[in-house]
């Protein structure tokens, strides 16, 4: 925006007020440019004149002086930028340093299991918070930093700070686990050596750590997480947080794993696992039943046979097999609680329509309250608190319908990296696509509206073709293979 | 904190009640005249008590006038269809603490008995 025109120079400010050029008038001789003409103008022009403004007028007359008049705008003035407030961080030890919190990755997840300490251990470093500080303008005035607010890292019972203020120390050893600004130690019971099949059946209320198998038959209850570091076989093992098995679940068709949070496993085979997060498969999930309220995240497994029913999205290096064993995988609500949904929503509709019913006989007596008799009033008190009460039980209706019908804001959507093979079933809520032949990807199969419908797409993530896939409602027979 | 409903609908009481219920009251009684009223109230005090006026057998303003023989501290409410100033100053003079017009909603009959409790707790 262009602020001045004095005869003899022009000032212009960008719009956000960080940067102030100057230069000549059209025509104007440079010889009559000297430091008060200069100064004049940028007071005109209400620049703040600091020590880095006078350095640039400076080179500005120096320019003008050996230029004939010919070059253009001139950097006068920069603002000073806010510095913005950081959050405390917290770092793991170098033995630990590769550790990442990449929720996506099975090998992460695994390392990150296993950071148990002793006590007097160093459970890591943290860095304090900094304050944002303000900046200006080039009219100098304040420009507020975007982040004031800086949480320092919080730190658990069971860990301190050193005497250097940032090392942390566990006073008892546990399972280091951080999460965002907090680093916390959770006691932590360690099993050193393998869970007898047939046998045992045990319950805790720590985080656990089998250091060996679980063997066949077993029952493992926690109310916290529970980590394996060998295998997990035809037992059934609950836990109120996460369930780490470094080796596989083998599930031998009886085997059950049900996680409130994550399940995590290098490989699952004939395995039934129910997660409220998310389920990350490092390898391979063979003829399993995986339910997952989250993601299903497999990037470097192959997923063959079974059924795969995640609430928001899977990823996987491959679907099926070469010999086409039928693998199912439904993406989205899943379809009772579509069922549900419905009936919530018929269940609305019919408390809507009573609502506009009463209505009809409310309307005129709300609308004349001083003319009714007292039966009619007392009438008007009895209707007012039905339609009360069944606004309430719309509003529960609702509530109850979001649970059910919650999803990601991006869709649902089945992300492969490699291949999908012949007789894969891939369910996006409640439509099916049955893949007839080999696709290759990187792909993502998700739905799109195309020419004013919603159809499932196969996205080529390399060429960036989308394909319309040939699909059916699901539970219906197939008709065609995929296109 | 115990409480008595007095009203011939059973409608208006079950309002009542569930307005009662949301703001954490769960010990009530209900009568549906004044003569059922003064039975509950000889078997127990209540801390509160919401009369309506036009009830069959005894009406709402003979049994405040008769409570009040005897009890002048018991806090109560008409809950009434009788919205006439006359008729205000009728049931005040009778004893009344607070009065609410019908038709009400949830949120006037929870503010006058909060104002008729608060009243009540201050004096104390």
């Amino acid at each position: 925006m262009s602020i001045a025109n004095q005869n003899l120079l022009e000032v212009s400010v960008d719009k956000n007020r960080k940067k102030a050029y100057i230069q000549l008038a059209p025509g104007v001789d440079p010889l009559s440019i000297d430091a008060r003409s200069v100064a004049n103008q940028l007071h005109i022009s209400k620049i703040a004149i600091n020590d880095g403004v006078k350095t640039k007028m400076r080179e500005f007359l120096d320019k003008v002086a050996g230029s004939k008049g010919r070059f253009g705008k001139v950097l006068i003035a920069e603002a000073m930028q806010p510095i913005e407030a950081q959050q405390g961080a917290f770092h793991w030890p170098d033995s630990a340093q590769e550790i990442q919190n990449s929720e996506e990755d099975f090998e992460s997840l695994i390392k990150q299991s296993a950071v148990f300490v002793t006590k007097g251990a160093v459970v890591g470093k943290i860095t304090p918070p900094k304050n944002g500080k303000a900046g200006f303008d080039v009219f100098g005035q304040t420009l507020p930093p975007e982040t004031t607010d800086c949480e320092p890292i919080q730190i658990s019972e069971g860990l301190q700070l050193a005497e250097d203020g940032i090392t942390v120390i566990s006073n008892r050893p546990g399972r280091v686990v951080f999460d965002s600004q907090s680093v916390a130690l959770y006691g932590a019971l360690e099993i050193d050596r393998d869970i007898k099949p047939h046998t045992e059946k045990r319950d805790w209320e720590d985080d656990v750590i089998v250091r060996g198998n679980v063997g066949e038959s077993s029952t493992l209850t926690t109310t916290q997480s529970l980590i394996v570091t060998d295998s997990v076989e035809a037992a059934e093992v609950l836990a109120g947080n996460d369930i780490i098995v470094h080796c596989g679940i083998i599930g031998k068709g009886k085997g059950k794993i049900a996680a409130s949070r994550d399940t995590a496993a290098k490989f699952c085979e004939d395995a039934d696992i129910r997660s409220g997060r998310n389920v990350f498969i490092g390898t391979s999930a063979i003829n399993s039943r995986i339910r997952a309220t989250g993601h299903v995240f497999a990037a470097n497994a192959s997923i063959v046979g079974g059924e795969t029913q995640a609430r928001l999205g899977l990823e996987a290096q491959s679907l099926g097999s070469d010999s086409a064993a039928p693998t199912s995988i439904h993406v989205g609500v899943p379809p009772e609680d579509i069922q549900k949904v419905r009936e919530l929503d018929e269940f609305i509709r019919d408390r809507r329509a009573k609502i506009e019913k009463i209505k009809i006989t409310l309307g005129p007596l709300q609308a004349n309250l001083k003319q009714l008799n007292n039966s009619q009033k007392e009438q008007v008190t009895e209707l007012a608190f039905e339609v009360d009460s069944l606004e309430t039980e719309i509003a529960d209706a609702e509530k109850k319908r979001m649970q059910y019908a919650n999803s990601s804001s991006e869709g649902p959507y089945v992300k492969v990296l490699s291949i999908i093979h012949e007789g894969v079933q891939i369910t996006l809520e409640d439509t099916t696509v049955s893949i007839g032949s080999k696709m290759k990807g990187p792909i993502r199969i998700e739905r799109r509206k195309v020419r004013g419908a919603t159809e499932i797409v196969a996205v080529s993530e390399t060429m960036g073709s989308v394909t319309i896939l040939k699909s059916r409602p699901a539970d219906s027979t197939p008709q065609e293979a995929t296109t | 904190m115990k409480i008595l409903i007095v009203d011939d609908s059973r409608t208006i009481r079950n309002i009542q009640k569930k307005t009662l219920n949301s703001l954490g009251h769960s010990e009530i009684d209900e009568a549906s005249d004044g003569l059922e009223a003064l039975t509950a109230l000889s078997q127990g005090r209540p801390d509160l008590m919401l009369v309506d006026w036009n009830m069959p057998n005894m009406d709402g303003i003979t049994l405040i006038k008769k409570v009040r023989e005897t009890d002048k501290s018991l806090p109560i409410i008409m809950v009434t269809t009788e919205a006439e100033k006359s008729r205000v100053v009728e049931a005040i003079k009778a004893g009344v603490n607070n009065y609410v017009v019908k038709p009400f909603t949830a949120e006037s009959l929870s503010e006058k008995i909060n104002q008729t409790m608060a009243k009540f707790a201050s004096a104390k």
